[in-house]
C-alpha cells in the first residue's frame, strides 16, 4: 500500500512541478498588474480580431465536421462495403500527422509555387486556415458517434421503419437523440483543439495582426516577435480561460455519458 | 391472409431458408416455431419487409409486396428486446407511427389512452421505457405497433427476454388480445409450450425448411416425421418405434405384445411420475405416469415389468436410425 | 433494408479530399527530379542517395532526424515508468484528492499545446533557469506532454484486468514489489508497448514544445526544419523528410493501436 503512495506522490509531484507551476506563473505575471491592465491587453484591435477569427474558424470548422463524422460514423457502424477496414483506419490518420506537415503539404497542394499552381486562393487566408483545423479535428466526432451508434443497435430504427417512418425521419427522430451525447462530446473535442490550434496555423496563415492572426498566433507573435510578454500571458490566458471551459463541458457530458 | 411462396435467403454461404412456401390464415394466431438457426426469425422479417429475401414473393392480403419497404406494408413489428424509443415517454413511444402519419394530436392522444387501457398500462403515459419493467415495456411495443391498425401483426420472439413467470403470464394475456381484436398475428418463438397453448396454427421450422404445418393437437398427435415429434413434446424409442412417454402402459405381468423391462428409477415430478427403465437389449426408456398409476402399480427400482404401448397408433412413428433416441 | 451506396461513397470522397495534400507531398518525396510540383519520375534520391541533397547527406536534415529521435527515445523511457507508476498509484483511489489528480492529470490534454509551451519558456527561463533551454528542457516538456496519454492507456488496461490478480497474489504471501514486478507488469505488457510507441510518435510529431525549449542549431528536430524551409525554396528532400516522419508516426500508431488491443486477460467471473 505504501508503494501505491509513493508512486502517487512521485508522479503527481512531477505534473504538480511542470503542468501547475508553468501555468500558474502566466496568470499570476497576467494579473499580477491588475485586472485594468489585462482587460486593455486582450482588447486590442489585434486581439479582438484574432478572437474573433478563431472563432469564426470554429464555426466554421463544427458544422463541416459534425455533418461529415455523422455520415462517416453511419457509414462505418452501420455499412457494409468494400473498403471499410481501410476508412477505419484512414480516419484516425490525422493523429498520426504533425501539425507542421499538414501545413506543408496544404502549401504543396495549394500554395503558388504548388501542384494546382495557386489556382485558388487558399494559402495566407481563411480557407487555408479552415482546411488545416478541418484535417487535424476530423476524428473526433467520427470516433466519439460510431461506438454509440454500434452499442444502441438497430433495433429501434427498425421499428421506426415498421412504423411508418422514412429513412430521414428515422434519422432525425430516432438515432439522433440517441446519439446526442456522443456528438456533444465530438463537438467539445473539436472545438478545445480548433481553438488550440498552432502548428498548421503557423505554415499556411499570413500571420498578418489584425488579419489574419488567430488567438494562437497572436501569442507567438507578441511574445517572439514584439516582445510583448506581458501580452503575450494575457492572450495565453484567454485561451486557458477556454481550455477551462472544455474542461467543464468534457466532465459533465462525461456524467451524462456514464448515466 | 399472408402468402409466402418460395422465398429464399443466403447470409454468405449460409442458408437461412430454401424454398419456404407458408400460407398464415387471416386472422389466426399463428406461431412459427422451431430451434435456433432454423430460419423462422429471418421468415418473420422477411416478411416485414426487415430482410429482402433473395428468391420468391411475399403476398400481403392480396398485395405482392415483395420489393415493399417496411414503411408501406400495413405490418406491425414487435422486438424480442422491446426496441423502445428510450428518450421518448410511454404516449410518444406509442402515438410514433401516428404522428408520421400526420395524425391531428387530439385523435392521436385519444388513440394512444385508448390503447394504453387495453394493454393495461393506464396510468403510466408520461413515463420513460427505463422506468418499466420488461413485461411493462413489451406491452407498451404491442401497443405501439397497433395503434397504426396493421394489417398483419408480427411478433419476433416477444416473450424471449422476460423471466418465465411473466412469459407465462404475457403470453396469455397476449392469446387474450388476438381473441378482441383479431388482427392476422405471426408469432416466432424456440417454445414448443407456448406454441402449442396459444396458438391456432403452427409451422414448424428446422434449417431453413419447414417440416410441417398444422393445429397443435395435429401436430402433436400426428408428427409428419422424428424432427416434429421430439421437438413438440417427449418422445421415448422402444424397439424402432418413436412414441410418447404418456402412451407406455406398464404392467406387472406380461401379455401378448409387451415387452420386458427392468425398472431403474422412480420419479415423482409432482403430479406425473417418471419412471426410467432399462429394455432387456439394455437400451433406456423411460414411461410417465399420472400419481394414480403410479400408486397403483407399486413399483420400485430392479423390479421387472411389461411395456405396453397404448393411445393412438397414428401418433408413432417408425424410427429408421438412431438418431432420436429416449428423449426428454 | 436497401443498402445506400450514397453513404460510403460520401465519406469516402471527404476522407480522400482532406488527405490528398499529405498524398502529394509523399509522391513528390520520390521524383526523379528537382520539382515538387510536376511528376519526373520515380527515385529514391532525397531520401538516401543524392549526395549532398538528400536527408542521409544533407547535414542539417540528418542531425534534426538524429536529436528528434534521441528527444523520442529519451521522452520513452522517461515517460512509460513515470506514467506508470502514476496510473498504478491513482488506481482505486477513492480517498481525498482523488479528483484534483485526475484533474491534474488530464490537464495536459486539454490546455492549448502553445500555452503549455509559453508556460514552460517561462519556468525555464526563470525559476529553473538553472536547467534553462535546451535538449533537457524538450525532454521535460515532452515527457509532461505524454504522461497523460501512458495513464490512460495503462489505466485502461489495469481496468480490464482487476483487482482479483492483484489480491490472489498477495494472498499467496507475495510482498508488494513482487507483485508489481511477477504479476502486473506482465499482465500490462501491451499496455506498456503501446505507451511506448505512442509517446514516441508524439515527441517526433511535436512542434510548439520543441520549438520553444530549443536552444540553437543543435537542438533542432525535424518538424521545426520542416518549418523552417516550408518558407524558402526546398527541394523534395523536405518532402522526403515529411514522408519519412509519416511513416514513423504512423508505423508507431499503427502498432501501438495493436498491440492496446491485445489478448485481454480473462473476464472476472
Amino acid at each position: 500500500m505504501s508503494t501505491r503512495i509513493a508512486l502517487r506522490t512521485a508522479a503527481l509531484g512531477y505534473l504538480g512541478v511542470l503542468v501547475l507551476v508553468p501555468l500558474a506563473m502566466i496568470l499570476y505575471r497576467t494579473f499580477e498588474d491588475g485586472l485594468v491592465a489585462f482587460f486593455q491587453s486582450v482588447t486590442t484591435p489585434a486581439a479582438i480580431s484574432a478572437i474573433s477569427l478563431s472563432l469564426t474558424i470554429v464555426a466554421i470548422v463544427v458544422p463541416l465536421n459534425v455533418v461529415f463524422g455523422l455520415v462517416t460514423a453511419l457509414a462505418l457502424a452501420r455499412g457494409n462495403f468494400p473498403g471499410k477496414g481501410i476508412l477505419q483506419a484512414v480516419v484516425d490518420l490525422p493523429f498520426a500527422v504533425s501539425p507542421v506537415i499538414v501545413g506543408v503539404a496544404l502549401i504543396l497542394f495549394w500554395g503558388n509555387d504548388g501542384w494546382l499552381g495557386g489556382a485558388l486562393p487558399v494559402i495566407f487566408s481563411l480557407p487555408g486556415m479552415v482546411l488545416a483545423t478541418v484535417f487535424v479535428t476530423l476524428p473526433f466526432v467520427v470516433r466519439e458517434v460510431e461506438p454509440v451508434l454500434r452499442e444502441i443497435g438497430t433495433e429501434q430504427e427498425e421499428a421506426a421503419s415498421t412504423l411508418g417512418a422514412s429513412r430521414w425521419q428515422t434519422f432525425w427522430r430516432i438515432t439522433l437523440p440517441a446519439i446526442k451525447v456522443g456528438v456533444f462530446y465530438g463537438v467539445v473535442l473539436t472545438v478545445a483543439r480548433s481553438l488550440g490550434e498552432f502548428g498548421a496555423l503557423t505554415v499556411v496563415a499570413g500571420g498578418v495582426a489584425g488579419e489574419s492572426q488567430t488567438l494562437t498566433l497572436l501569442v507567438h507573435a507578441r511574445y517572439i516577435d514584439d516582445h510583448n510578454t506581458f501580452g503575450a500571458y494575457a492572450a495565453s490566458t484567454v485561451l486557458m480561460g477556454l481550455a477551462l471551459v472544455t474542461l467543464v463541458l468534457m466532465a459533465l457530458l462525461e456524467r451524462r455519458r456514464e448515466a | 391472409m399472408i402468402t409466402v411462396s418460395n422465398v429464399s435467403k443466403h447470409f454468405g454461404d449460409f442458408t437461412a431458408l430454401d424454398d419456404v412456401s407458408l400460407e398464415v390464415p387471416d386472422g389466426s394466431l399463428t406461431a412459427l416455431l422451431g430451434p435456433s438457426g432454423s430460419g423462422k426469425s429471418t421468415l418473420l422479417r422477411i416478411i416485414g419487409g426487415l430482410e429482402w429475401a433473395d428468391a420468391g414473393s411475399v403476398v400481403i392480403h392480396g398485395d405482392d409486396v415483395t420489393n415493399v419497404p417496411p414503411q408501406k406494408r400495413g405490418i406491425g413489428f414487435v422486438f424480442q428486446h422491446y426496441a423502445a424509443f428510450k428518450h421518448m415517454t410511454v404516449r410518444d413511444n406509442v402515438g410514433f407511427g401516428l404522428k408520421i402519419r400526420k395524425t391531428p394530436k387530439d385523435k392521436i392522444d385519444a388513440r394512444v389512452d385508448e390503447l394504453l387501457n387495453i394493454v393495461g398500462l393506464g396510468g403510466f403515459a408520461k413515463r420513460y421505457p427505463s422506468q418499466l419493467s420488461g413485461g411493462q415495456r413489451q406491452r407498451m411495443a404491442l401497443a405501439r405497433a397497433l395503434a397504426v391498425e396493421p394489417k398483419v401483426l408480427l411478433l419476433d420472439e416477444p416473450f424471449g427476454a422476460l423471466d418465465a413467470k411473466v412469459r407465462t403470464e404475457l403470453r396469455e394475456w397476449l392469446r387474450r388480445l388476438h381473441d378482441e381484436v383479431h388482427v392476422t398475428t405471426l408469432l416466432v418463438t424456440h417454445d414448443q409450450e407456448e406454441a402449442l397453448s396459444i396458438a391456432d396454427n403452427i409451422a414448424v421450422m428446422d434449417n431453413a425448411h419447414i417440416e410441417q404445418v398444422g393445429g397443435p393437437r395435429e401436430l402433436y398427435d400426428r408428427p409428419a416425421n422424428p424432427f416434429v415429434m421430439g421437438f413438440l413434446g417427449p418422445v421415448a424409442k422402444v424397439d424402432g418405434t418413436l412414441v410418447r412417454p404418456h402412451d407406455i402402459a406398464l404392467r406387472t405381468q406380461p401379455d401378448a405384445g409387451t415387452r420386458e423391462a427392468q425398472v431403474m428409477r422412480v420419479s415423482h415430478l409432482g403430479f406425473e411420475v417418471r419412471v426410467d427403465l432399462e429394455l432387456s437389449d439394455g437400451k433406456p426408456v423411460f414411461a410417465q405416469l399420472t400419481r394414480y398409476e403410479a400408486a397403483q402399480l407399486e413399483l420400485a427400482g430392479g423390479d421387472i415389468v411389461w411395456l405396453a404401448l397404448t393411445g393412438d397408433s397414428d401418433a408413432r412413428l417408425v424410427s429408421e436410425d438412431d438418431r432420436l433416441d429416449a428423449v426428454a | 433494408m436497401k443498402r445506400s451506396r450514397l453513404l460510403p461513397a460520401v465519406t469516402w470522397i471527404y476522407v480522400v479530399w482532406s488527405l490528398l495534400p499529405v498524398l502529394i507531398a509523399i509522391r513528390f518525396a520520390f521524383n526523379e527530379g528537382r520539382s515538387r510540383t510536376t511528376g519526373q519520375g520515380f527515385s529514391l534520391r532525397w531520401f538516401w542517395t543524392d549526395p549532398t541533397l538528400s536527408v542521409r547527406n544533407d547535414p542539417t536534415l540528418a542531425s534534426a532526424l538524429e536529436h528528434s529521435l534521441v528527444l523520442a527515445g529519451l521522452s520513452m523511457v522517461i515517460a512509460v515508468p513515470l506514467g506508470t507508476a502514476l496510473a498504478l498509484g491513482l488506481q482505486r483511489w477513492r480517498g481525498r484528492g482523488s479528483g484534483v489528480s485526475n484533474v491534474l492529470m488530464l490537464l495536459p490534454l486539454v490546455t492549448p499545446e502553445l500555452v503549455f509551451a509559453v508556460g514552460l519558456f517561462l519556468l525555464f527561463t526563470s525559476a529553473f533557469g538553472f536547467i534553462g533551454l535546451g535538449t533537457t528542457a524538450q525532454v521535460i516538456g515532452h515527457v509532461t506532454f505524454s504522461l497523460s496519454w501512458v495513464v490512460l492507456i495503462v489505466r485502461g488496461r489495469l481496468v480490464m484486468i482487476g483487482r482479483d490478480v492483484e489480491e490472489a497474489a498477495a494472498d499467496l504471501g507475495a510482498p508488494p514489489w513482487h507483485v508489481l514486478r511477477r504479476v502486473l507488469l506482465p499482465l500490462l505488457g501491451p499496455a506498456l508497448a503501446a505507451s511506448l510507441l505512442t509517446v514516441f510518435a508524439l515527441s517526433i510529431d511535436d512542434f510548439v514544445v520543441a520549438q520553444y525549449m530549443a536552444s540553437g542549431a543543435d537542438t533542432t528536430t525535424v518538424p521545426m526544419r520542416i518549418y523552417a524551409s516550408a518558407r524558402a525554396a526546398p527541394t523534395p528532400a523536405l518532402n522526403a523528410l515529411v514522408t519519412i516522419m509519416l511513416v514513423l508516426s504512423l508505423a508507431a500508431l499503427a502498432l501501438a493501436w495493436v498491440l492496446g488491443r491485445g489478448r485481454p486477460v480473462e473476464p472476472r467471473a
